[in-house]
Parts: C-alpha cells; sequence; structure tokens
C-alpha cells in the first residue's frame, strides 16, 4: 500500500524494539488502546521490532511499565522529524525562502525583446515604439497587456502589414510583417503612354493597346515615348484623337558597368595572436566594468560576446556577462602577380555591376575588359548586358 | 477448612459445567437460526474469517488476541479456538483491534480446541 505508507511517512513514525518476556501481551494491549502497530518482526532474545506512530509512542509507556517490557527507539522517520531538523537552522530556511521570493519577484519583469522578421523599418523605430508603449526591458510583466499594444503599434507604424507580441517567461518576442506597397497603379480608365525607364536597344515591342513608337533596334533614351496612347484619327484630321489607357511590352537590352582597379600591392590586415579580454556583468539594466585597464595595441579589432543567463528558453534572467575580445593586428604589405590581381579586380568589378541590375532583368552576356592608362594603372571593366522590361505607365498630360 | 474448600470449587465446577450446558444449545440455535437466515457467520456468530493469498498472506479478521509469537510461529485465540500458524520468516505486517496480517513463507495452518 503505497498510499498508506505515504501517509505514515508525512505523519511520521518510529522504529522501536521491545525487549521482554511477555510481548504477546504487550501487543495485544497495545491494539485494544487502538494503536496501530505494523511490521511488527521477531527478533533474537525475545525481542521484537515494530513500527508505530508519533502519536502511538507516546502512549507506550504506561504499557511498557505494565507488561515490564523494554522499549528502545531506533528510529526516527517521516517529515516532522527532517522539519524539526530544520527548525534549528534559521538563518538557512529564511535564506531559501528569500531566494524563492527574489526569484519570484526577478521572473515578473521583462528582461529581454526581441524583434525579428523586420527588413525595411528598422529594430531601433520598433523599439522606440514598443517603449511608447510600455514594452521595455524592466518593465513589469503583468502591466503588460499584448493584446492593446499590438492595436497601438499597428496605428503608430503604417509599415507593418502584421505584428505578434508573445510574452513567454521573462522574453518578450515581437514578430513583425512589413506591408509590401502596392505598385501606383494607373486607373484601367485614365489615358496614358508607356515610356522608357532607362536607356537601352529596344528588342521586342509588342503594344496590347495604343500605338507602337519605336522600332527594333532604336535607341531609346529615358523618359522617351514607347507607345502612345493618344491615337490620332488617320480619316478626320480635325476629329478628337482617341485616348486610350495603352498597355504592353517593351523590351530593350541594357547595359551596366562596373570597374576596379587592379592592385598588385594588397595591405592585409593580419592578427599578431595577442589578446586582450575585458569583461563586464550587466545587473538588471546596470553595466558593471570589471578590471578594466587600457588596450596596449595601436591596431585592434573589437569583438563583443554577450552571454546572458537563462533558464530554459524562455526564463531569461537579468543577469549578462559581456566580454570584449580585443585582437591586435598588423598591417602588411603584400606583393601579388598579375594574374591573381586582374581576377580580384574583375570579380569585383562584375559584383560591383551586378548591384545595379534590377531584379526583373535577365542577363545575357557578361564582358570583361582590362584598360591600361598612362600611369601605368590598369583598370578591369566589366560590362553586363541584359534584356528587361522598360516600359513604364504615365499619364497622358500628367506628371 | 480443607473440605470447605474442597466443596466450593466444586460447587464452582459444578456451576460452570452448568453454564456450559446453559450455553451449549443456546450456541447450537444460534448457529441453526444464521444458517437458516443466511446471515454471515463472522458477524452474526463472531467466527474469524481468514483471507490467504497462495501460501504468503494471511489476514484474520474478528481475532481475539494473540497468544504466542516466536520464531516461525504465531499462535492468535479466535472464537474457533486457537489458529496456530507456523512458516519461515514469518511476521506480523499489520495488527490493529479487528485484523491481523501475517506476511512471510507459511507451512501450516493449525484449528486447535
Amino acid at each position: 500500500m503505497l498510499i498508506m505508507r505515504l501517509w505514515n511517512y508525512i505523519r511520521g513514525y518510529v522504529i522501536i524494539i521491545v525487549e521482554g518476556y511477555f510481548l504477546e501481551k504487550f501487543i495485544n494491549i497495545c491494539t485494544h488502546r487502538q494503536l496501530r502497530l505494523w511490521n511488527v518482526k521477531w527478533q533474537k532474545n525475545s525481542k521484537v521490532i515494530m513500527k508505530l506512530s508519533i502519536n502511538d509512542f507516546r502512549m507506550l509507556k504506561p504499557i511498557a511499565k505494565r507488561t515490564r517490557c523494554r522499549v528502545h527507539l531506533i528510529k526516527k522517520r517521516g517529515l516532522p522529524f527532517i522539519l524539526n531538523r530544520y527548525k534549528s537552522r534559521k538563518a538557512f530556511v529564511i535564506g531559501s525562502g528569500i531566494c524563492i521570493l527574489t526569484f519570484f519577484i526577478i521572473s515578473s519583469f521583462v528582461w529581454d525583446v526581441s524583434v525579428t522578421g523586420n527588413n525595411k523599418v528598422s529594430t531601433e523605430v520598433i523599439m522606440e515604439k514598443l517603449c511608447e508603449n510600455g514594452i521595455k526591458v524592466g518593465a513589469l510583466k503583468y502591466s503588460i497587456n499584448p493584446d492593446n499594444i499590438v492595436g497601438n503599434m499597428m496605428l503608430q507604424l503604417n509599415d507593418l502589414a502584421r505584428i505578434s507580441i508573445s510574452l513567454r517567461g521573462t522574453k518578450i518576442q515581437v514578430v513583425v510583417n512589413e506591408r509590401v506597397n502596392p505598385p501606383d497603379l494607373i486607373n484601367r480608365n485614365v489615358p496614358c503612354d508607356l515610356v522608357a525607364l532607362k536607356e537601352g536597344v529596344v528588342s521586342s515591342i509588342v503594344a496590347k493597346e495604343g500605338l507602337e513608337m519605336v522600332k527594333i533596334g532604336d535607341t531609346v533614351t529615358k523618359g522617351q515615348l514607347l507607345i502612345t496612347g493618344t491615337i490620332e484619327n488617320m480619316k478626320i484630321k480635325d476629329a478628337q484623337p482617341l485616348m486610350v489607357h495603352s498597355m504592353g511590352s517593351v523590351k530593350a537590352r541594357t547595359w551596366y558597368e562596373g570597374s576596379a582597379k587592379v592592385e598588385q600591392k594588397l595591405l592585409k590586415a593580419k592578427r599578431t595572436g595577442l589578446k586582450k579580454n575585458k569583461y563586464s556583468i550587466v545587473l538588471f539594466t546596470k553595466i558593471l566594468k570589471l578590471f578594466h585597464s587600457k588596450i596596449p595595441y595601436n591596431n585592434s579589432e573589437h569583438l563583443e560576446i554577450r552571454k546572458k543567463l537563462c533558464i530554459g528558453e524562455y526564463l531569461v534572467l537579468p543577469f549578462e556577462l559581456i566580454v570584449d575580445q580585443y585582437y591586435e593586428y598588423e598591417l602588411e604589405l603584400n606583393e601579388i602577380d598579375i594574374g591573381t590581381a586582374q581576377k580580384i579586380a574583375s570579380e569585383k568589378s562584375i559584383a560591383l555591376a551586378q548591384e545595379q541590375i534590377p531584379k526583373n532583368a535577365e542577363i545575357i552576356k557578361t564582358g570583361i575588359s582590362i584598360v591600361q592608362d598612362d600611369n601605368g594603372v590598369s583598370t578591369v571593366k566589366a560590362l553586363i548586358e541584359c534584356i528587361e522590361d522598360i516600359g513604364v505607365t504615365q499619364e497622358i498630360g500628367g506628371r | 477448612m480443607v473440605q470447605k474448600t474442597n466443596k466450593i470449587s466444586e460447587n464452582k465446577q459444578e456451576l460452570s459445567r452448568k453454564k456450559d450446558i446453559n450455553n451449549a444449545p443456546k450456541q447450537k440455535f444460534r448457529e441453526k437460526f444464521t444458517e437458516m437466515l443466511e446471515l454471515p457467520k463472522e458477524i452474526v456468530l463472531n467466527m474469524p474469517k481468514l483471507t490467504m493469498l497462495g501460501n504468503g498472506d494471511l489476514i484474520i479478521e474478528n481475532y481475539k488476541g494473540i497468544i504466542e509469537y516466536d520464531q516461525d510461529v504465531v499462535r492468535v485465540n479466535t472464537t474457533a479456538g486457537i489458529i496456530k500458524i507456523m512458516g519461515v520468516d514469518i511476521y506480523i505486517k499489520e495488527i490493529t483491534t479487528e485484523n491481523i496480517m501475517i506476511y512471510g513463507k507459511i507451512l501450516s495452518l493449525e484449528f486447535l480446541n
């Protein structure tokens, strides 16, 4: 009976040895007086070992006297004895109580705010708005109502499509989704033209509505009319021209350039292997610096490592260790041969050119040319040819 | 004086014998009555109820008291006589006013009248 044993343990019991000639009498009297005995085991030399509860043990004395038995207490077991032991250790009990209390107090504050999912809207802006709404490090957890704040945030920040604030442990996780602005569409009924977005050579032109103004192979400049929405009446010259909302696709070859110098002398930073660590501890919101001294290096690289103390994933505690690592480095001048220098320069130039290419463009050709000027400095030029849609609608008479 | 005391003791014995004679039919009547009405005997006649699980655990309800408790021997007094239990490493698991539980390897169970 597990429950019975557990109950006995909670109530507390003693193990005793009874010694004497009238053990049977002793047991009989005990049972008659409603004392509950268990695990009564016969020992050598007319001794009996048994267990009984604390309250029953107090009533044992007269019975032992009457039956002329001697009772020896062997062991005390159970919760009351353990509690009694800790009664004398007051400092320990108080300390553990304070420990639990401080833990509860600390865990009722917010100690970590993280924002994820933002690209365009900076984290600082979101943090600032959160701060205005009461979410900040050190705020009381119970004063935060995520639903209300979500509503406020949506009103205050226009660029967000959705925001979710979840409070877990002492951590607040803010997940935002940014709004993708719809393209400025011109109403279907408004007459408009199609003009060139950038320079290029027209490679294909299809007009679904409106009149084509350029031919394949024409070079167009920025803003040039490609498809017009103003259609003149051919038969009656004086009549009002027909105004349509021109549509179509105009694809053109475009070029993107990037250039980089070929440098044979390369300045390189090299770590010398010397390192200095600075430790600081963040307690709540205060930073305590530990043994900070000046950095003895002329050139050094700084690396910050932050370690937060947390229990599990969500219970972040307001203790943080910051390790500032300073690595000394030396500048080294490296000579490299022309081939690798050109390779590096060409890669750089291509990367520069590719930065300018819009997403929807299709790369056709990549050309690299090396030009040497009078001073002997050679530069690499990368020319990337693309085909892209350059047509943009524009209202007639507007803009 | 000696004769007198003898007489008194004889008288006592006679009295007790008479009591037995008086008691016996009463007991028999009770037994018959409970049997006729199919009443539980352990309640009406205060008979001991023995529950045994294999040769391991023995529970005796409605016992009167233990007479002997020694190594490997337990004698329990009941209304149906003395029950002598012998076994190896037997011990009283729990004992209350109504029932007694004997655990261990029980080898024999005897009724002594």
